[in-house]
């Protein structure tokens, strides 16, 4: 017998057990496709939309939770602490993630030459930057929710938006459109990943008749 | 021959609490530790446990007063709440430090 009791082992496993359905990946793979074909087909009702999914979204996910996972996992509740900490850190990261997206958007729209050397390169290496970002983001909230998954979606975000680059964005045919590719492509990945971990949930954990 | 060491020979020994030694309660112990609340459900999965295993242990937990039971429904089903209370969280802690204590 060890001479203590590895808690922080059995928090990771706690957590790994909760985010073993796969919902967030399902989600949040939504929620990019959804970014992504917004940008591409440009409604005009777009802010809306952007400011109404994502709640819409958290609703839904915690309805599915409740549905699909407690009645198979089982139910855990992590500690206020915990529930705080991750909560503070994650609308910290994407505030910050969401001004720098939002510079990142503008200057890709078009930069006068008399603009700041920053805003040209910016405007030239547009969509590395935007992935850079997403890396980022899925990097912060793979270390703030002690989920592995994410960070593997850190790499692809770089490698998608770095191939969207090669292809898409060149100097010469620069367009906020591009981002719509590699977003909805990444979205579509992540929700694939997702949908494969909950069918391997449901059938690991069937649900008591 | 010699005689075996007996508990007063070890004092480090007589320190640890022996409902919480048992491996089953340990580590059911420990899961509730990291989190606020976890159902029976859960506490099976995580830890391995058969239903009449984990039941048992539960019970003897519950009398200890180191963990608090609530039985509810949920969707029309029986659904079972776990949650250690205070006494059990410094029960805990003193089991952790008497256990690095014999060992050092």
């Amino acid at each position: 017998m060890t001479e203590d009791v590895d808690l922080g082992e059995i928090e990771r496993r706690a957590v790994a057990a909760y985010h073993e359905d796969g919902l967030m990946d399902v989600f949040m793979g939504g929620y990019l496709l959804f970014i992504g074909l917004s940008i591409f087909i440009e409604p005009d009702y777009r802010p809306f939309l952007f400011s109404f999914v994502p709640p819409l979204g958290v609703v839904l996910y915690n309805y599915v939770k409740k549905r699909v996972t407690y009645p198979r996992l089982g139910y855990v509740g992590f500690t206020k602490e915990r529930r705080a900490r991750v909560a503070r850190d994650t609308i910290v990261v994407l505030v910050v993630a969401g001004l720098v997206t939002l510079t990142g958007l503008f200057t890709g729209m078009g930069a006068p030459e008399s603009a700041s050397w920053w805003v040209l390169l910016l405007n030239r290496y547009n969509l590395l930057f935007q992935g850079g970002v997403l890396a980022l983001i899925f990097l912060a909230l793979g270390r703030i929710m002690s989920v592995n998954r994410l960070y593997w979606y850190s790499v692809i975000s770089l490698l998608v938006f770095s191939a969207g680059y090669l292809y898409l964005g060149s100097p010469f045919i620069v367009s906020p459109q591009n981002l719509s590719v590699p977003c909805a492509t990444i979205g579509v990945m992540m929700a694939g990943v997702g949908a494969s971990h909950l069918r391997r949930f449901i059938e690991k954990y069937p649900r008591e008749a | 021959m010699t005689e075996p060491p007996s508990d007063r020979d070890l004092p480090p020994v007589k320190e640890i609490d022996r409902l919480i030694h048992e491996p089953a309660r340990l580590i059911i112990m420990a899961n509730l530790y990291v989190v606020e609340s976890a159902d029976f459900l859960y506490l099976m999965n995580q830890t391995g446990l058969t239903f009449g295993n984990l039941s048992s242990h539960m019970s003897k937990l519950e009398e200890a007063g180191y963990i608090q039971v609530e039985k509810s429904f949920v969707d029309k089903r029986p659904n079972t709440r776990l949650s250690l209370t205070e006494a059990g969280r410094v029960a805990f802690d003193e089991y952790r430090a008497s256990m690095k204590r014999l060992f050092s």
